[in-house]
């Protein structure tokens, strides 16, 4: 699979234009380091020809001689070679600051760039519709929000940076070479030449290899995420040697993309090595002839050994690069999937609604999750403003359908038929108008790891603590709140201290207090909780739906009580919908055969 | 933590592999050596200075040796991912193998310290760690015989080389040593900040239903951005830190060879010392250094280690059971080439058939609160139906959890047919008893595969147990019936279904008693009372325990227990409780009751 280079432009375009002033920054000190980095070996030169100045002496006896003469004796020479060491030195720690201050500045790049990445994917994915939610586990998000885009940490930070010194470096080796001498300039330019050029050929051989091992990991993480948030369901039904082989089933998969893909990457590194043992011969091979003639000197054949060294520098660095680049497309290539799926809750609308209460109609409403697999048929009704509606049903009847597509969590298909509020088309207003102005609630439930507050407010910072404890008390935590260690920031965890099922229920309800919408739509929003909190809870409800439109979904007649209006469905029919007076005085309707005996059983089969 | 003790029960797990990847791993470091040793000999022989005695000629030297000498490092490496990467992919296997069985061997209900999402950064980033220093534990004895032979050819030219390179490596084991708790520090704050990252993501992602309704993208994103940048501070401050060392470490090596070069230029000057043997010099000490550093890093992989050690270990401590830290590095069967042994059917010991079950003094207390339940004495009779009720908080699911060993009791005893229960986990699971908990979670599988989990088809009746669970005619109506992939959690599902499709996977574990939490809270009145009438229907055989409120169950109850502030506050029929005890009066819906004639019985449905 070809990857085009576009797309990496474009990731490195926008994840690294805030930081432009970083980027040049890094350049910069990069750029000197490249400097010091083919000045130094020029000083080591220079060393070994004022070394090797003098007479050979062949007679190693004098060895210990002329160690304690030189030691006794410092000459001129001796004052060069220190200068010249000390230079040399000298150089070196300059280095290493560069170094030290670069790290620094790409680790920083490397996170703010990536970090930036994570947040527009995770906002992308957010936004997605639920269609998209109800494929994807939370431990497979994870790994693709932060797995993915970890391995993109070296592309986004210093990649072009590197890529750029490193070529520099590349092309200053081969000028100061070519001014030795011409032969060993251009043999060790083709030879450059020839090396980058391989590297280019090779540079997607395992780009596919590592797509596929991304995915086997996010699997396998995926299933135990799965299993650790289900932990309590697996161990009291004995699931967990069940959960074991779906754990080795899906590490068998990645182990085995995982070696492909590592086998793969290897020719890569074995390309690498045979570029090394040619750039080896190259030093000495046109040397040879060159220092036998007297055309050059010793000291530039090691200058030019030390040359070949620094040149294998910028080679590895540009195929480490390669090898992370071919990582990064692959990563890439998921993350560009992610972005390229659409929502398909389009916010086209422009319009506004108008403050307090609202009208909510459903016209001929029908709406298939699958293609023409209705769940919904022919539903109509309308809810005037300050009214309150009550649904019932069984489960898997379409209620929770019902408020699912008031929210726009999902779209029904134009022909079949339009919700309206306060006379206007759902999909005409705009999203943000029409959640802000609607509150639901469901009856599942998930926390964060968060304070109270946060789960409350959901991280809204602008609600004052004094609101939301007096929404709890309203709603009957009021004595939970108390008992809590650090109040309102103790924090939600799984395990420290046990928060039931129905106290998270009230929590999720608190959340609707805090909007103060104009329509709120309960769906079984008390359903675990115990009749006498119930009771209690009525009254909060009574409290919230004055002067607000309701749709009520409920399993309980008494919720049912006050409610304006009822809609009985069935099988995503409407069975029956009338006024609830109306309703309770005749004895033909179902409601009133319902209040009689509790049961709905009986008309409904 | 002993992470070294860990470490050699990593390397005894395959040590085959291991030993073919010390010895690539040695091929690997000789490499250098045996290049420069090479390179020497070719100045040298430029030179016309003696080196071997031997008459090689120089092309040879330059066209084959040389080249040859490379082919090493290219058969050391190749062999390095057939047998140290293949080690350590196994060996990860293994650590998350025993992490999450560890865990499945703790009480289900808090077995992890912090959520899912964040376990499996534990999975993920901790494991690599582990491997990591585990390899490098093998190279530092590669690294040894490489540092070993490096220092007897140089000390062979030079002794004082030898003291030069020993004093950076001493200056850097002191500089490590003296900034351990530094280190420590660090890297526990950026496996911390990295954690709370993915726990972050995957919470999101369960809740976005929640978090879409309540348009509280913007607030969650930008509390998902706080927490990004947190993670980037702290991987920063960890990265410059271990940066800074090597900087100072690097200095400590130029000082070296800066002197080296002194010592030596002063020796060439009198040509006791060849440009070949400086080449010798510079090339290895360039290598040592980096080789050194290595070694020296150990130190700060140590840390690293046992932090992340530490970390996987938190997550399979248990406060009751007694497990060593070397349970994570226990040696088992991963299955990477053969496949999960299929899971045998469930089998019941006619001694173990219910003929009676009690609980005496059963108490549990949260840590750090005070809520929990207190001295719990009740008994169950074969084909009972007991009612545990009372109202949230009161403790309903604590006492579920605590008498399935889910939650480790404080005190109390579990006699079942007059024997005390030890391990009440390993005993109170299918086909002793069957559990479903109040917030069931599926798997992203299919209908069947969640109902099975794992058993073998032909030993289950998945009809019967659709049907007690009256879910059938939905699953028949499912687009693909029983091979429906329900989505992740069972998104695809209404939440009414998703309780009857875990009730349906309780009944397909036919288990001596039944355990339900709360399942009919997302029920309606008719669905519910249908399936207590299926169940009802079984009675003699099966036998029940419940947590209600429902009137149905109340009524139909042998035996209700009221629970009050987690202690039992009556016990008895309904019609007696209702006389004697305020709590159960409180609770009894009157409202419906009133309404409602005495005509739910046990009858056949």
């Amino acid at each position: 699979m070809k990857v085009p280079l576009q797309k990496y432009w474009d990731v490195q375009k926008k994840y690294l234009a805030p930081f432009k002033f970083r980027v040049l920054l890094l350049g910069l000190l990069l750029g000197s380091g490249t400097v010091l980095l083919i000045v130094s070996p020029l000083v080591v030169e220079r060393f070994i020809f004022l070394a090797t100045n003098g007479n050979p002496l062949q007679d190693p006896s004098i060895y210990w001689q002329s160690q304690q003469f030189s030691f006794v004796n410092i000459g001129n020479i001796f004052r060069a070679l220190l200068i010249l060491a000390v230079v040399y030195i000298i150089l070196m720690v300059i280095q290493q600051v560069i170094t030290l201050i670069s790290v620094y500045l790409s680790q920083n790049l490397s996170w703010s760039s990536t970090n930036m990445l994570r947040f527009d994917l995770t906002q992308h994915c957010v936004d997605l519709d639920m269609t998209f939610h109800n494929e994807h586990k939370p431990g497979e998000m994870i790994e693709r929000i932060d797995g993915d885009v970890n391995t993109l940490a070296t592309f986004l930070s210093d990649f072009s940076v590197q890529l750029v010194t490193s070529l520099l470096v590349i092309i200053g080796s081969l000028v100061l070479l070519f001014t030795k001498h011409w032969i060993i300039g251009l043999s060790f330019t083709v030879f450059t030449a020839l090396a980058i050029i391989l590297m280019y050929i090779l540079r997607n051989f395992s780009v596919k290899a590592w797509e596929e091992q991304r995915q086997t990991s996010a699997d396998m993480y995926g299933v135990i995420e799965e299993s650790l948030s289900a932990i309590e369901d697996i161990r009291a039904n004995g699931g967990v040697r069940n959960t074991m082989r779906k754990f080795y089933e899906t590490s068998r998969r990645d182990f085995k993309a995982f070696k492909k893909a590592l086998v793969r990457g290897q020719v890569f590194v074995m390309a690498i090595w045979s570029v090394i043992a040619i750039i080896n011969t190259l030093i000495f091979a046109p040397s040879i002839p060159l220092v036998q003639r007297g055309i050059i000197d010793l000291p530039t054949v090691f200058l030019i050994q030390m040359f070949a060294g620094i040149l294998l520098r910028p080679i590895f660095v540009i195929t480490r690069q390669m090898h992370e680049f071919q990582r990064a497309g692959a990563s890439i290539d998921r993350i560009n999937k992610l972005f390229a799926t659409k929502t398909k809750i389009l916010d086209s609308g422009k319009e506004k609604l108008s403050s307090g209460p609202l009208t909510i109609e459903f016209d001929k409403l029908s709406f298939a999750y699958n293609e023409n697999n209705y769940v919904l048929k022919d539903i109509s009704f309308k809810v005037e403003a300050g009214q309150t509606l009550g649904i019932v049903g069984h489960t898997g009847s379409g209620k929770t359908t019902i408020s699912r597509l008031i929210f726009r969590l999902y779209d029904s298909k134009l022909e079949d038929g339009i919700i309206n509020l306060n006379d206007t088309n759902i999909t005409n207003l705009s999203l943000q108008d029409l959640r802000d102005k609607i509150s639901y609630v469901t009856q599942n439930v998930e926390l964060f790891q968060a304070s109270v507050r946060d789960n409350i407010t959901l991280f809204d910072k602008r609600i004052p603590d004094i609101r939301i404890e007096s929404i709890l008390l309203d709603i009957g935590l009021g004595e939970w709140l108390e008992k809590l260690p650090e109040g309102l920031d103790t924090i939600i965890s799984s395990s420290e201290h046990g928060i039931s099922a129905g106290e998270a229920q009230l929590l999720a309800l608190a959340r609707v207090f805090i909007k103060s919408p104009n329509l709120v739509v309960l769906d079984e929003a008390s359903s675990r909780l115990d009749p006498a909190t119930e009771n209690l809870l009525d009254l909060a409800i009574e409290k919230l739906l004055i002067n607000r439109t309701g749709i009520i979904i409920a399993h309980r007649l008494a919720t049912l009580e006050k409610v304006n209006s009822i809609l009985i469905i069935d099988k995503g029919k409407m069975i029956e919908y009338g006024k609830r007076e109306d309703l309770a005085r005749n004895p033909q309707s179902k409601y009133y055969q319902l209040l009689q005996t509790g049961e709905i059983e009986e008309f409904l089969k | 933590m002993k992470v070294l003790r860990m470490s050699w029960e990593m390397l005894k797990f395959k040590p085959g592999l291991v030993l073919g990847g010390f010895l690539s791993d040695i091929l690997f470091f000789l490499q250098p050596l045996a290049a420069s040793v090479v390179v020497m000999e070719i100045f040298n022989k430029l030179q016309q200075f003696p080196g071997w005695q031997l008459d090689v000629n120089i092309w040879i030297l330059v066209l084959l040796v040389l080249p040859l000498t490379l082919s090493m490092r290219l058969i050391g490496d190749f062999v390095f991912v057939f047998t140290m990467w293949v080690f350590i992919l196994m060996s990860r296997v293994l650590l998350r193998k025993n992490m999450l069985a560890g865990i499945f061997r703790k009480p289900g209900a808090v077995a992890l310290p912090d959520s899912a999402g964040e376990a499996v950064s534990r999975f993920r980033g901790d494991t690599e760690e582990v491997m990591w220093f585990t390899y490098h534990l093998t190279s530092f004895f590669s690294l040894g015989i490489f540092t070993g032979v490096s220092f007897y050819l140089m000390s062979d030219i030079n002794w004082k080389i030898t003291v030069f390179v020993s004093i950076p490596f001493l200056v850097m084991m002191i500089m490590v040593f003296f900034t351990r708790p530094i280190f420590t520090r660090l890297r526990k704050a950026r496996r911390h900040a990295a954690g709370a990252v993915t726990r972050t993501i995957g919470e999101i992602f369960r809740s976005v239903q929640a978090i879409k309704v309540a348009v509280a993208e913007k607030n969650v994103l930008t509390y998902f951005g706080e927490i990004n940048d947190k993670r980037r501070i702290a991987e920063v401050k960890d990265e410059l830190f271990h940066q800074l060392l090597h900087s100072i470490y690097r200095v400590t090596i130029y000082l070296g060879i800066g002197t080296i070069l002194l010592l030596v230029g002063n020796n060439m000057q009198g040509n006791l010392f060849s440009i070949g043997e400086l080449a010798f010099f510079i090339s290895l000490l360039g290598e040592l250094g980096e080789f050194v550093w290595d070694m020296g890093d150990l130190v700060p992989r140590y840390i690293r280690t046992k932090v992340s050690l530490e970390r996987m270990f938190r997550l399979i401590k248990g406060e009751t059971v007694e497990v060593t830290e070397f349970e994570l590095v226990r040696h088992g069967p991963i299955y990477i080439k053969e496949t999960y042994p299929s899971i045998p059917a469930l089998t019941i010991e006619k001694s173990n058939r219910l003929v009676n079950f009690s609980i005496n003094n059963l108490s549990y207390t949260y840590p750090g609160s005070d809520k929990g339940i207190k001295n719990i004495s009740f008994a169950v009779a074969k084909g009972s139906f007991t009612v545990i009720t009372g109202r949230i908080g009161s403790g309903k699911t604590t006492l579920l959890r605590a008498l399935l060993g889910l939650l480790p009791k404080d005190e109390g005893q579990l006699v079942w047919n007059g024997e005390i229960i030890e391990e009440p986990s390993e005993f109170f699971v299918p086909p002793i008893t069957s559990y479903t908990s109040q917030v069931p979670r599926l798997f992203s599988e299919t209908v069947k595969e969640n109902i099975l989990m794992g058993l073998p088809e032909e030993a289950v009746d998945i009809d019967a147990a659709l049907k007690l669970a009256v879910i059938e005619k939905e699953v028949q109506n499912f687009e693909d019936g029983l091979n429906t992939i329900v989505g992740p959690k069972g998104v695809k599902l209404s939440g009414g279904q998703r309780q009857r499709l875990a009730a349906a996977r309780m009944f397909a574990h036919e288990s001596e008693i039944f355990i339900f939490d709360d399942l009919s809270s997302a029920l309606d009145i008719e669905t519910e009372q249908r399936l207590w009438k299926r169940v009802f229907a079984r009675s003699g055989t099966s036998t029940c325990l419940a947590v209600s409120h429902r009137p149905i169950a109340l009524r139909r109850a042998d035996n209700i227990i009221v629970l009050k502030d987690g202690r039992i506050e009556a016990q008895g029929k309904l019609d007696d409780l209702l006389e004697t005890s305020s709590e159960m009066r409180r609770l009894w819906e009157e409202k419906i009751v009133k309404s409602k004639p005495e005509k739910v019985s046990a009858q056949t449905d």
